[in-house]
Parts: structure tokens; sequence; C-alpha cells
């Protein structure tokens, strides 16, 4: 007997607003292959192979099925969403904590708007990457960056190119990319 | 019996209070009656459904044609017809619709079920959950239910469709189906929508195995020894585990650590090789992390020193909280950790989930725990407005590692199960908010009202006035920007079942009553008078609530927010936790990542 036991995680694709304009979701998770059956608890999100797109990690627990297999966790990378554009941004707090963990980024990308905050630890018993990832659809540019800083500083930025990692330093704008980072975008 | 008609004396004035506080002039026994009716329809429903979807999947139209009555009848009934509605990157979408109409007997809705097996190779999944009970008559119902099929089509494309019917039921019209001659059986269905999805399934592919992130949960030992042993509260253990995503080495490829409730594990990222491949390494061990933690849920990784690395904050179902500080990598790149737990005081034991914020605005990062209830000694006190946990804690950072517990100083103790926290500055007054997912009760929206005349931060319970009171089972929490309108909105993880609702269980009355009847009155009446006090005279409601399952809650920009879950499409059914806004598709728009499930068995029968 299970209880609610090999039911299928769901990614809900934001279709955009109804007239009424709350946004509407369809459940996508079959089709694309994120229908993972097993006992998910904890869900982290990172772009951990640095192509430009969202991979999921989850973590599982045993239940009672007695199939040891079901405890492992997955990690769901994503071969899909590198299709279209994105920008990638890290920050450093230097007045801030360092982490920038509260700071509130806004996105301004033609029609596009969208505001992201940093934070540690959210969903259940879980943590994602700090860095921060916008999709940009189609658009080549992103018109305007503005960084609200959890001191309550503000930084804007204008004309950043699609398919690229930023890196901001509180006080110090746009510094150079780690090594790392010039690795992943060329590998893009 | 002396005893009992004793404590029925001097629960009387209780009885009449919690009658008037359920509406005034609604009488005690027609609620009683109306549970009775609703649980028993709603039971005789779902064995109902549970037979015309064990028929689809079998692809068994005999047993199809005995769950309908023999005096069908449909005066203008169509052809359900799947319309393309959009085909983007990877996934087709097929929106249901009735075409064709005309009158409908029997034969008819029988081959119009049948005709849903055209084309498919294999069901997966072909069931039908009852979604609600809208109307209960003397041997008729009315009830909505939702048709879920999962399978393959012949063409090797997976699909998967959700159509919501009203089924009108009458009872005794043929036997021979389920339940005999005094079954129910559907009289007439209506198509109220439908939406089919389908793709090659290639979007996402499971790597971990392959990148050697390759353990495997455990449980923790710790909960079959008698100090641990959850007497009360079992199901504890089938909890675990967390997830965290952090560039613990600084190189620009994020790691992962996983909790477990037992063994941790760190792995770090090796980048992809040649051919594009993850590569992941276990390095708990090299790293200088403990190989046993139990109790260990959560690996919050965040830098606590501002030395530019994550330190590890290990916090603990089960004995002290620990903490780690990242000294940095060796040559070979693998960071070590020096573990300060002795010297430092963050508290201890029911931690599940935890999260770090600089509430006061000093520059450094100060931590939050979210605890649950003792279950070796507690239950939960009622399903929806839990209140009886251990007490979140709050831990102010003084620099050098050096912490003071201020949670009733701030004032966001909380007291629910608490499974989900989550921080933003939703209302941009430029200082941190807070909002907690409790467990079999009301989760709450804790406003930082920034430092007082004395320089103490506190923070006010706004859930009513911001319209983000929530009373389901609430087990994760984030922020994001839902509909790209610049203000942070909520995604809140509950459960959605309307099977356990209405299979097992009744009204929010009926638990008051439940209440009575055990006694426990006085103690829970408080409780009871809380939630009408928020609720006022839409309380009754609030058990549909419950189950209704995950919420989205609109930001008006104002700080006032809108539940629109529903009308969204973001809460399916199922039992949900770890959730979260990514735009995994890089439209620029938010999607929703939604764990579910709860405990899988030995079988796949369940409600």
């Amino acid at each position: 007997m299970s209880w609610n036991g090999y039911e299928t995680n769901n990614l809900l694709r934001n279709e955009g607003p109804g007239d009424d304009g709350i946004p509407r979701f369809t459940d996508v998770a079959m089709a694309l292959g994120a229908d993972d059956d097993k006992d998910a608890r904890g869900l982290a999100i990172a772009d951990f192979d640095n192509d430009g797109d969202l991979d999921l990690a989850v973590s599982h627990d045993f239940g009672d099925s007695g199939d040891v297999a079901r405890a492992a966790p997955s990690l769901l990378r994503n071969d899909i969403g590198n299709r279209h554009g994105w920008i990638s941004v890290e920050l450093e707090g230097t007045t801030s904590n360092r982490d920038a963990v509260g700071a509130l980024v806004t996105l301004e990308a033609g029609d596009l708007r969208q505001v992201q905050v940093v934070s540690a630890g959210s969903s259940y018993a879980s943590q994602h990457d700090r860095r921060l990832h916008f999709g940009l659809g189609d658009r080549e540019l992103v018109d305007r960056l503005t960084v609200r800083w959890p001191g309550g500083g503000e930084e804007t930025f204008t004309d950043l190119p699609a398919r690229s990692r930023v890196r901001i330093v509180e006080g110090q704008g746009i510094v150079e990319p780690t090594a790392a980072q010039v690795v992943s975008a060329g590998s893009s | 019996m002396a005893r009992r008609s004793k404590r029925w004396r001097w629960l009387l004035p209780l009885l009449i209070a919690a009658a008037l506080a359920a509406g005034g002039t609604y009488q005690v026994r027609r609620v009683q009656e109306r549970a009775e009716a609703l649980a028993s329809t709603g039971t005789a429903a779902i064995q109902l459904l549970g037979e015309l979807g064990g028929a689809l999947k079998d692809h068994d139209p005999e047993r199809l044609r005995l769950c309908y009555a023999d005096t069908y009848h449909h005066p203008s009934q169509g052809t359900f017809e799947q319309a393309l509605a959009s085909d983007r990157d990877g996934v087709r979408v097929y929106e249901w619709e009735e075409a064709g109409a005309k009158a409908f007997d029997r034969d008819a809705v029988v081959a119009e079920m049948e005709g849903l097996l055209e084309g498919v190779d294999a069901f997966e999944l072909a069931k039908l959950k009852l979604a609600r009970v809208e109307e209960i008559g003397d041997d008729t119902a009315v009830i909505r239910a939702v048709l879920w099929l999962r399978g393959r089509r012949q063409s090797g494309e997976k699909f998967e469709s959700h159509a919501t019917l009203r089924l009108h039921l009458v009872r005794g019209t043929n036997d021979g189906g389920p339940g005999g001659a005094k079954g129910w059986r559907i009289e007439r269905q209506d198509l109220l929508s439908g939406v089919t999805t389908a793709g090659l399934g290639d979007g996402f592919t499971d790597v971990a195995a392959a990148a050697g992130i390759d353990h495997r949960l455990e449980p923790n030992p710790l909960f079959a020894t008698e100090e641990w042993r959850p007497r009360t509260f079992e199901i504890i253990q089938y909890g675990p585990a967390g997830a965290s995503a952090t560039d613990v080495d600084g190189d620009g490829w994020v790691d992962l650590f996983f909790g477990d409730g037992h063994r941790p594990h760190l792995y770090r990222n090796l980048g992809t090789d040649a051919g594009g491949r993850l590569r992941f390494r276990d390095i708990t061990a090299a790293a200088g992390l403990p190989l046993e933690a139990p109790g260990a849920n959560v690996g919050l990784f965040v830098d606590l020193d501002n030395d530019g690395d994550e330190d590890l904050v290990l916090p603990r179902f089960m004995g002290k909280n620990q903490l780690f500080r990242n000294d940095g990598a060796d040559a070979t790149g693998v960071p070590h950790f020096t573990d300060l737990s002795d010297a430092v005081d963050l508290g201890k034991t029911f931690v599940v989930v935890a999260s770090a914020v600089d509430y006061d605005n000093d520059g450094d990062l100060d931590l939050y725990f979210g605890r649950y209830l003792d279950p070796r000694t507690d239950l939960p006190t009622t399903l929806f407005y839990t209140r009886n946990g251990q007490g979140n804690t709050l831990f102010r950072n003084d620099g050098n590692f050096r912490f003071t517990d201020v949670t009733d100083e701030a004032g966001v103790r909380e007291g629910g199960l608490t499974l989900g926290v989550g921080w933003a500055d939703y209302d941009a007054d430029g200082d941190q908010d807070l909002y907690v997912a409790n467990d079999f009760g009301r989760n709450a929206l804790l406003r930082n009202e920034g430092p007082d005349a004395e320089g103490k931060v506190r923070f006010t319970d706004v859930s009513e006035e911001s319209g983000t009171l929530d009373f389901g089972f609430g087990m994760s929490v984030s922020w994001g920007d839902a509909d790209g309108d610049g203000d942070l909105d909520l995604y809140v993880s509950n459960v959605h079942s309307g099977q356990r609702w209405y299979g097992q269980s009744t009204t929010l009355q009926q638990y008051l009553l439940t209440s009575i009847r055990q006694g426990t009155i006085r103690e829970d009446f408080p409780i009871y008078r809380e939630i009408y006090g928020y609720a006022g005279s839409a309380w009754q409601s609030y058990g549909d609530r419950m189950v209704k399952g995950n919420s989205l809650m609109l930001n008006d920009g104002a700080g006032r927010f809108r539940e629109v879950s529903e009308i969204a499409g973001t809460n399916p059914f199922g039992w949900y936790w770890g959730s979260a806004f990514l735009d995994y598709d890089n439209d620029g728009r938010q999607d929703v990542y939604a764990n579910n499930g709860w405990i899988s068995g030995k079988t796949y029968a369940d409600l």
C-alpha cells in the first residue's frame, strides 16, 4: 500500500498571462522527461554544467517500497533550455553581506521585466545556487539591470549582451569574470 | 459511562458556543448528518471512479459499460476533440473540447470513452480522481472528477492528459457493476476542460549516477533507538532529505550537498569533460566533514565571516546544531572545513530547514532555523492549524562566528511545524521579510518592521492583512516574479487531495464536533476561536482550502496578495515537498518545478 506514492513531479510551464492578467501554467514534466516518480523531497537548482540553462537536483526519501534505487538522488540535466538566450548574474556584497543574500535584481529587456532575489535556503530543506539566471527568449540585449543591495544601495547597468555571465561587486560595478566563467562561456 | 456524562455536562456551554461559532443558526445535528452524507457519497464515488479508471487502463469495454447507468442520457453531448493549442520547445499542448453535439445514450458515451484508447500503445496510468462533491441528493449526487491519463502513443510520443468532468451520479439502476445493485452509476457527464501535453520526453536527462552521484539515502538509525524512537509521530522518518547547490570551492562549477538525515554527502563538481558530460566526486571526508550526522536534514552554505568562501551550517533534528568554517581550497582544489561546533551555540534539535538572511542590515548573515515537533511525545494538535511545534529560532551574527539567540526579541518563534522558510523584501522597504510554510497548519507572512526605538528589529504577523494566510500542509516556499510585473510573488507547496478529504474526512465543523466528543475541545477551542477570528464567516470553507493544493500568491505591488492557483493551474493533485521558481526554457517567464510524492509502498495501490 502506498500513501500518495509513485506520484510524479511537475514542471509547470508559464504560458504567460490570460485576459485577466493572471499567468497560466501547463504541466510539461512528462513531455520533457522531468517526471520523476520517486518520493522527492529536496530541490536545488543551478546551471551545474554551465551551458546556459538551469538543471535540477532532487533528493529522495527511501519510502516503503524496499527498492533502494528509489533512494538515490537525481540530477536532471536540462537539454532544452539553452535554445533561447539568457544572462547569469553573480553578486558580491562589500558593505552588504558578501554573498549578497537579499539583493533584488530587476531585469528589463524590451517588453520583458522580471525581478529575482538572492536567497540562501528555500524550497524544502534546500538551497539554490546564489547566481541568478534570467531567460531572455530571443532578445539579444538586456536594456537595463538594476541591483538593489540588501543594505539599500542601488546600482544600474545597461546594454548587457545575451548569453553572458556578469559578476557585479557592490560599489565597483561589473568586474572581470573568473577563469571558470571564461571557460564555460567558451563552451556554450 | 458516569464519567462521560459528567464530562458532557461541563462541555455543554462550550458545545453551544462552538455551534454558534459554526455559523449561528447552524444545527449540530445537521452538521453531523451532512458530514456523514458527504463522507459516504465521497467513498462511493471514489469506488466508482476507481473502477472506471481500471476499465480504461485495462482496455476493458464491458467493465467500462457497467460504470454507466442504463438510463444514461445527455441531450447534447459532443465527442472529445483534442485541438493543438501550441507546439514549442519540445512540447505539444492540446486543449480538449466537445464537437458535433447530439443526444447521447449509454452506448454513445461508452463508445466515446473507448475512443480515448485509440492510438494509445500503453497507459502508464489511467485514473479518475475525485475533485469535489458538488451536490448530494437522496439517491443522486453531482461530483467533479479529473480524468488523468499518462502513456505512450503508438507514434512513440509520451503524453499526459488531465480532463475535468462533471458527473451526475445515480444509485441502483443496473447491477453487475461496481457496488452491485445499489452501486452508483454515471447518468450524465459533461466535459468542463481538458489539456493534453505530449513530447518525446528528452528535454531532461537524469545524469546523477553517470556523473558520480551514487549514494542512496539510508534510514537514520537513531530513530530505532529507545532515546529517539518517534513513538507518537512515526511518519517523521519519511521526511528526509534536503539538497544544496553551492560553489563550495569557488571554481565557478556549482557543487552539490545532500544532508540525507544520516550520512551527509558533499560532491565536488569537476566540470564537464570533452564530451560535455558532468563529473562529480564525493569529497565529504577529504573536506573534513563528518561521514555520519544523524538527523542532519539540510546543509546551508553561506559566507558567515565575509571572507569570500561558503561556510557550512549543519543543523540537526537530533543533537546540537553544527557549524564548519571553510578554510579555502588546498592545492588539489578541495576545500577544507574546520568544525567550530564546540565553540558556537546555534541551538539544537528538531531542525528540518535552515536559511540565512541579514535581518538587521548590519552587513553579515544571520541564521533562521525551521523546527518541527518532538515526534517522541507530540502529535499535531489539529490537521489544519497546528501550533505545538518546538519553535523556530533566529540567531544574530555578532561577528567572528559568535551568535546570539534573538528569536523572542524579534518575534519569529512562530510555533507551527515548519518545513519551509523563504526570505525576501516583498514590500521593497529595504529590509528582509519572512514567509513560513507549516505542516498541518497555517502558514504565515512575518513583516520586518525594522529597528524600534531601542534598535531591536521586530517582526509582525501580517498574514491576514496581506492575503497570504494559507491553511494547507505547507512544505516549502519560494519567492519569484511569476507574472513579470517587477514584484515578488509567492509559491507555497501543500497537499491537494480531494480523495482524502471526501473519502476519509469531513468539514471543519466535523473536526470541531470530534474535538468535543474526544473531550479535547477545552484545549482546542482557542485554536478554533483564532481561526474564526481570522477567517470570519468564511471559516466553514477552510476545510476545503486545507487540501486545495499548492498556492500561487500574486503580489499587487502594494504588499497585498491574491491566491490564484486554481485559475493559474499551479495546484496539481499530489503531495508536494520542495518547489521553486525557475525559467527552465529561457523564455523570460518564471516556471515552477514541484516535487511530488509521499510514501511509495511495495504496491501502487493507493486512495
